[in-house]
């Protein structure tokens, strides 16, 4: 068992192209691994959001298509009625499920589409230069608030649990890769939120906290100690619906 | 044949629906809500998938993503809603996907009003999105051509691996008209290139930018000449009494179907008018132009606009052999006794000839 959770699997068919530090690249092996371990590789259709997120499609060996930034709620939901046998996720930045693609987002929701977002939070948009994200945290400073977010310039955070919350969706989760314990928590949740897909229960959405060296202006294990002593306080981690 | 009574959209939706369509995303939107509806009861009848997207933006791209997964899909709005499509509509043409969208135009700029008009056509053949692209047009001007062009613009698009448009208007939409009906035709979905998974072994298909995958140099090469081809053999027009004519008329959609009546009358009256019926807006018919005697004295476009927008594609096309006007109606469809007598005062040499906007 051990050894297999070591060999990286097949589908991650080149080195990525993240930045050292990046939670993007564990993600997406553990994402890796829990689709070759159901054996649903060639059922399966990612749907791309375009930010940092979307190079996963230069590294993992799986079919993929690519809407405009943020659109994952919409391009979704046509992939699972066309082909209702495929499995239909996205890997989202927070920007892209929760700024310019919320509508989209919220309207899978609420429509309880049997489709899966995993929406990595790493509270700026990573891949322009680290700007405001709806998930910048108040006062948090980025290259679009100085000075660090206020509620009166930039607003509230955005909680998804306190946007989903109240839907009557299959599963709402949140969680972390900062070390062992957490990446294979996230690995049961990731298979948790496929398998709700998998028995027709409806929208599943798991937000990963995920590091973000280069812009935090962090070292690698610095930004795995700022998520478990700062952005998990912010941003509770657990399952608030598991239906 | 079977042959029912029906209106331009109810004819453009069941052609749809006949040519292999499964897939359709739309919002509400006058005038051409009837598509929307027509495929909200004909989609389930035919094991299709019918989705009221939450806008117009979501609609342009599930459309996208039904047909990544193989479904012929379609798409219908009008001036503001293709306005919104216009960025989805970019990303097809990237990804080469052989989607069809129908544009049912109403008149004005913005919000506008509900009744017809012909003022997207700029919007709808220079592009609308970023990047270099034009969109296959085809401009119905009945009921019948509504059902004959969805039919056929699945066949079209996926020969060229390029979105078609359908530019219809308030009035084509709305009206009836009898209409001959296709035979079903049934279309697989499995196309190799499809996304459907990976099969063990195969490489992944990824839709998106298709120069993420290839060499941009060598794809922008293979896409000139692409559009170079689809400019020279897609060309569809129709000429009346053009080879005789004093003044040429060019017209499509409504405005071609009143021009076909002045070309008539003014022929009974000894006034030699002829008309140029661009059936496709892109590419241009360049070559219906070639039709056009020396004697002639003018070319007038007819159009339900403020500006001529047409009349920019013939000056483009005539290179000042002949000189240009327009007719531009504004708001309302040209009547037929105004479209003779402006091309009397055209023929007397009363109209000056104007710069475009």
């Amino acid at each position: 068992m051990s050894d297999r959770a070591r060999k990286t699997p097949d589908i991650m068919y080149c080195e990525n192209r993240f930045c050292a530090g990046c939670g993007h690249a564990l993600f997406n092996r553990i994402l890796g691994e829990v689709l070759t371990e159901m054996d649903i590789i060639s059922d399966t259709v990612i749907c791309s959001d375009i930010g940092c997120n979307h190079q996963f499609q230069f590294c993992m060996n799986v079919d993929t298509i690519v809407p405009p930034h943020g659109k994952m709620g919409a391009a979704l939901t046509a992939m699972k009625r066309v082909r209702p046998d495929k499995y239909a996720m996205t890997i989202a930045g927070d920007g892209g499920a929760y700024a310019i693609g919320l509508g989209e987002t919220m309207a899978a929701a609420a429509r309880n589409e049997n489709v899966t977002f995993f929406v990595m939070n790493n509270t700026v948009y990573a891949m322009t230069g680290g700007q405001l994200a709806p998930t910048t945290m108040i006062g948090q400073k980025t290259a679009s608030t100085p000075l660090g977010r206020t509620e009166a310039a930039n607003g509230q955070s955005t909680n998804v649990f306190d946007l989903m919350g109240g839907l009557d969706i299959a599963y709402l989760a949140r969680t972390t890769i900062t070390n062992p314990a957490n990446v294979a928590k996230t690995k049961k949740m990731v298979r948790k939120a496929l398998e709700k897909q998998r028995d027709g229960k409806g929208f599943s959405l798991l937000e990963v906290l995920d590091p973000c060296p280069t812009n935090w202006g962090m070292k690698p294990a610095d930004a795995m100690k700022h998520i478990d002593e700062v952005v998990s306080k912010y941003y509770p981690l657990g399952e608030v619906i598991d239906k | 044949m079977e042959k029912k009574i029906m209106k331009g959209n109810e004819a453009l939706a069941e052609g749809a629906v006949r040519g292999g369509c499964r897939f359709y995303a739309g919002y509400p939107i006058t005038p051409q809500s009837e598509i929307l509806e027509w495929m909200a009861k004909r989609q389930p009848e035919v094991d299709g998938v019918f989705v009221q997207g939450e806008s117009e933006i979501a609609s342009v791209n599930m459309t996208y993503a039904a047909r990544a997964m193989g479904a012929r899909a379609l798409t219908s709005t009008s001036g503001p809603g293709f306005s919104l499509y216009q960025e989805g509509i970019a990303y097809w043409v990237s990804a080469g996907m052989p989607c069809v969208v129908a544009c049912v135009q109403r008149f004005g700029i913005g919000d506008g009003f509900i009744f017809a008009g012909q003022d997207n056509y700029w919007q709808a053949v220079k592009g609308g999105g970023n990047g270099d692209y034009h969109l296959i047009t085809l401009a119905p001007n009945s009921v019948q051509e509504c059902h004959d062009m969805a039919y056929e613009s699945f066949g079209i698009a996926e020969k060229w691996m390029h979105p078609v448009l359908l530019l219809s208007d308030g009035t084509i939409g709305q009206m009836v008209e009898p209409c001959e009906l296709k035979p079903m035709q049934e279309y697989d979905m499995d196309q190799p290139w499809a996304t459907m998974g990976v099969k063990p072994g195969e490489d992944h298909k990824v839709i998106t930018d298709i120069t993420y995958f290839e060499d941009l140099d060598e794809w922008n090469e293979k896409y000139l000449q692409k559009m170079r081809k689809i400019s020279e053999e897609e060309q569809r027009w129709e000429n009346i009494c053009v080879e005789d004519a004093d003044i040429v008329l060019v017209a499509y959609g409504i405005s071609s179907r009143v021009a076909e009546g002045a070309v008539a009358r003014a022929r009974e009256e000894g006034f030699k008018l002829g008309l140029i019926r661009p059936i496709t807006l892109w590419p241009y018919p360049r070559k219906a132009f070639e039709e056009i005697p020396d004697t002639c004295r003018g070319v007038v476009t007819v159009e339900v606009n403020m500006m001529g927008q047409m009349r920019e594609d013939v000056i483009i096309t005539l290179k000042g052999k002949f000189p240009t006007y327009a007719y531009a109606t504004r708001r309302s469809v040209a009547k037929v006794d105004e479209i003779i007598a402006y091309a009397k005062d055209v023929y007397d040499g009363k109209v000056k000839e104007e710069e475009v906007y």
